[in-house]
């Protein structure tokens, strides 16, 4: 069965390769169809890795230990929840679920591609079946999920018990989603740049795919994170590893590209920044997917490198994309320029400027062990306080440009509130500051946290100016209500919930960062430890032993001032002697999270133990605001949903038709027939159509005529 | 207008390259394998360093003092070794065979006090962790 999956893989590429070619050649014909080359290669692409999954799980599920990946991942006695997670287990799997979500996506992009830019629709179509070539190289020659073992062991070696865990079903799949997503404006961009359509047509298509795979990966982040802290018991959330940082890279550029888009939509500008940004978010997947395999990381350390594949893919990546886009360079010259310094145009740009700044001080951090040397030849790197100390300001730096942005109007910048918001909001930072330090708050952390204050309040001030104000000025608008009004322009509250998600988190960071306090002790039954004004007392410990592990429960009390709170357990799950994990104990308050950690190993369970009356070490820690973080990722979920979920109309503040302008270089118009440019709706003051469903609308219009 | 933002973004980029140049130089450490620490021994007196080795058999714990004795052996040569005591809890990861990088320094006894453990295993999917 293993043979006829990696059949499967073999024909997926030689499909996927001949699709990339005829499309790219065949780009100059435009093809109304749906079901074009590009589509039947796509979509045969995705029946054949469609059916490689499939027979790879099938394998899982049945305990097919031949097949290698199957061993080396599950096991007898792996519940059948896990034995659907071992899929991603291992790095195989990951790479093989990446090219099928590839070409599910790819294959819901173009059979959804009907009308606008359909000059696009083959290149878009032959970058997409190239990246899932070059995914389906790796699996083929390097790393593949069906390698068959000569003699099938009677069990597999199982999965960890630290992954036998719900966040496990989550955490990667988030992850992969936004790293695959991301192809898709990648994919389009650089169609744009091969077709010279470099006007928005490209990103009417690209922002919605670039939202939801920014929101995946943000959301994997998170979740990563939290499993990190409450699950894994790692003490925090974020260790600044190479593995972290190459998720973290393309986040923070995605974001910037985002940000980037809105500015282009709206103002016609931007336009070099953004397509670069494009590139440059999927460079730092495939970058990242490359250093998560190498030993940089100390922590998760995958598969076999393919390092030439990668190499090679890198580089067309870099060269062919940045390439292509300094040839276009004079097409992709702004309608219009940044006319004020204070205004949101300069204030994207900054932001824009310090999140790829921020980006580029964790790749140094990442890879300096590649470039430092001692001269005794030790090996170099960078520990977690260089992270912190360059991205604290540039973080707090965006938190204080976002409170700003919001109150800003495009182009002359001050609307009649934003100098009232700016000051209400300052107001009430520098209250909350001088509160802060007069009651002995650390004066950084105090900064910090007022920073977080100016950015709600203004955000919440602008927010509330516009429910007020909804309806002036379009005395011809229809009456709405609040929510018919926010529903309207989902899109902005969905940000604005996103900015105060941001506000909420960085609250949460500068809590735990600088006001964590750690105990270690080791109690007997009835001795307690204190930390903070927590007294915590050890209760005694449980032994019980199931048919695959041995598990060490302590039962610890807390309490404060003589008051009993509650009870925590923390425990000690072994497998086999190099297979452990422990479930720390939390007790998790809006102010701080007492974590506590057992401490016991092995060579501690001898004869003489006894878990009623052994001592126990425990390591404690004292986190204050950590949950925070997480109210602050259900929010930043919350509002990205909200900004993913389509949308039906398009809403009082949308963005208002500019007269037509003519293009700066001569480019091939069309001028009738249902691929048009949108801004030709041939209806004189119409707002140009930016939903698919109005574009559509007028396609129809003029084809009529 | 374009030279105005020219301006104001190198301003702005310079003191990131510099906060960044400073915080990457002091944070700068240096993980040397069990021989070169040996071979330096006495050079690398009173500093704080880390190391990376194996750790061989022979791991032995204190609940009642939360301690850790353990024995690393140097990766490649194999013949280096270096006694390390930690006090607190060591990664789940942690076992006899795996690559760790302690962190500490080398006490008067030329015992190696070790503030943080961290270990990768190098065979499976695993999630090493750092204990700081």
């Amino acid at each position: 069965m293993g043979q006829l999956g990696y059949l499967f893989l073999v024909m997926a590429l030689i499909v996927a390769l001949g699709g990339a070619f005829i499309s790219l050649f065949s780009s100059r014909k435009r093809s109304p169809s749906r079901w074009d080359s590009a589509s039947i290669g796509m979509a045969l692409v995705f029946g054949l890795t469609t059916l490689a999954v499939v027979i790879l799980e099938i394998a899982m599920l049945t305990h097919d230990f031949s097949i290698e990946y199957v061993a080396r991942y599950s096991n007898l006695a792996l519940p059948t929840a896990y034995l659907f997670t071992a899929l991603w287990a291992g790095n195989a799997g990951f790479v093989l679920l990446w090219v099928w979500l590839l070409s599910g996506f790819g294959l819901l992009l173009l059979t959804r591609w009907r009308d606008t830019g359909t000059e696009l629709r083959p290149t878009t179509a032959a970058v997409l079946l190239a990246v899932a070539s070059f995914f389906l190289i790796l699996l083929i020659f390097v790393d593949s999920p069906f390698t068959s073992l000569p003699t099938p062991p009677e069990d597999g070696q199982g999965m960890r018990v630290a992954l036998q865990t719900p966040a496990m079903i989550i955490h990667p799949p988030a992850l992969l989603i936004g790293y695959v997503a991301f192809a898709i404006p990648f994919a389009l961009g650089i169609a744009a740049l091969y077709t010279r359509r470099l006007d928005e047509a490209w990103l009417i298509k690209a922002r919605g795919w670039a939202v939801f795979a920014w929101l995946f990966l943000g959301l994997g982040n998170l979740i990563g994170a939290w499993w990190a802290y409450a699950d894994l018991g790692f003490g925090g959330y974020w260790a600044w590893d190479p593995v972290e940082n190459s998720s973290l890279m393309p986040w923070l550029v995605g974001t910037a590209f985002l940000h980037s888009m809105h500015i282009q939509r709206r103002r016609k500008s931007f336009r070099i920044w953004t397509m670069a940004l494009a590139v440059l978010t999927f460079f730092l997947i495939i970058l990242g997917a490359f250093l998560t395999r190498t030993d940089l990381s100390q922590a998760h350390g995958f598969g076999n490198l393919g390092t030439p594949y990668f190499v090679v893919m890198l580089l067309l990546i870099f060269v062919g994309g940045f390439g292509l886009l300094y040839s276009r360079l004079g097409d992709l010259k702004s309608d219009n320029e940044i006319e004020s310094v204070v205004s949101r145009e300069s204030a994207f740009l900054l932001n824009n400027v310090l999140l790829v700044g921020s980006m580029l001080a964790i790749m140094v951090g990442t890879l300096a062990p590649l470039f430092i040397k001692a001269p005794d030849g030790a090996r170099g790197e960078v520990s977690k306080a260089y992270f912190n100390s360059v991205n604290a300001p540039i973080f707090l730096a965006v938190v204080l440009l976002a409170g700003i942005c919001v109150t800003l109007g495009w182009r002359k910048g001050m609307l009649k509130n934003t100098g009232k918001a700016m000051l209400i909001s300052l107001a009430v930072a520098v209250i909350a500051l001088v509160i802060m330090v007069v009651t002995g708050v650390l004066v950084v952390a105090a900064v910090a946290f007022a920073l977080a204050a100016f950015l709600v309040t203004a955000t919440v001030f602008q927010w509330v100016s516009e429910l007020a104000g909804r309806g002036a000025g379009q005395p011809d608008a229809p009456a709405r209500g609040i929510w018919g009004f926010m529903a309207l322009n989902k899109n902005r509250y969905g940000a604005y919930i996103v900015h105060l998600s941001l506000a909420v988190m960085a609250a949460g960071i500068i809590g735990s960062s600088f006001f964590d306090q750690r105990e270690i002790a080791s109690l007997t039954p009835g001795q307690s430890v204190e930390i903070g004004d927590y007294t915590l007392t050890f209760q005694g410990a449980e032994f019980t032993s199931t048919e695959d592990k041995m598990v060490v429960q302590s039962t610890v009390d807390v309490s404060r001032g003589g008051v009993f709170l509650s009870t925590v357990t923390p425990r000690w799950l072994i497998h086999s002697a190099d297979d452990q994990s422990i479930r720390v104990g939390i007790r998790s308050t809006l102010a701080e999270d007492l974590y506590v950690i057992p401490g016991l190993e092995l060579s501690d369970l001898h004869a003489d133990w006894d878990p009623a009356t052994s001592p126990m070490p425990f390591e404690v820690l004292l986190n204050p605001l950590v949950v925070w973080i997480w109210i602050g990722s259900f929010m930043f979920g919350l509002g990205g949903f909200i900004c993913v979920w389509p949308q039906a109309e398009r809403g009082a503040l949308a963005v208002k038709a500019e007269p037509v302008r003519k293009p700066s270089t001569p480019q091939p118009q069309p001028q009738a027939g249902p691929t048009a440019p949108p801004q030709q709706t041939g209806r004189p003051g119409a707002p140009a159509p930016l939903t698919r469903k109005a574009a559509k609308k007028a396609a129809r219009r003029r084809g009529k005529r | 207008m374009n030279k105005k933002f020219l301006i104001g973004g190198v301003i702005i980029a310079i003191p990131i390259v510099f906060l960044s140049y400073m915080g990457f130089k002091s944070a700068i450490t240096y993980v040397y394998d069990v021989d070169q620490f040996i071979a330096q021994e006495s050079a690398l007196e009173g500093k704080t360093v880390r190391i990376g080795g194996e750790v061989m058999p022979g791991v032995v714990t204190d609940a009642a003092k939360f301690e850790q004795r353990f024995t690393i052996v140097d990766v490649a040569n194999q013949d280096g070794t270096l006694l390390v005591v930690h006090r607190g809890a060591l990664p789940d990861t942690f076992e006899v065979g795996a690559h760790v990088i302690v962190e500490g320094m080398q006490n008067t006894e030329g015992i190696f006090e070790a503030k943080s453990v961290a270990t990768k295993c190098a065979s499976k999917y695993s999630s090493g962790n750092a204990k700081e």
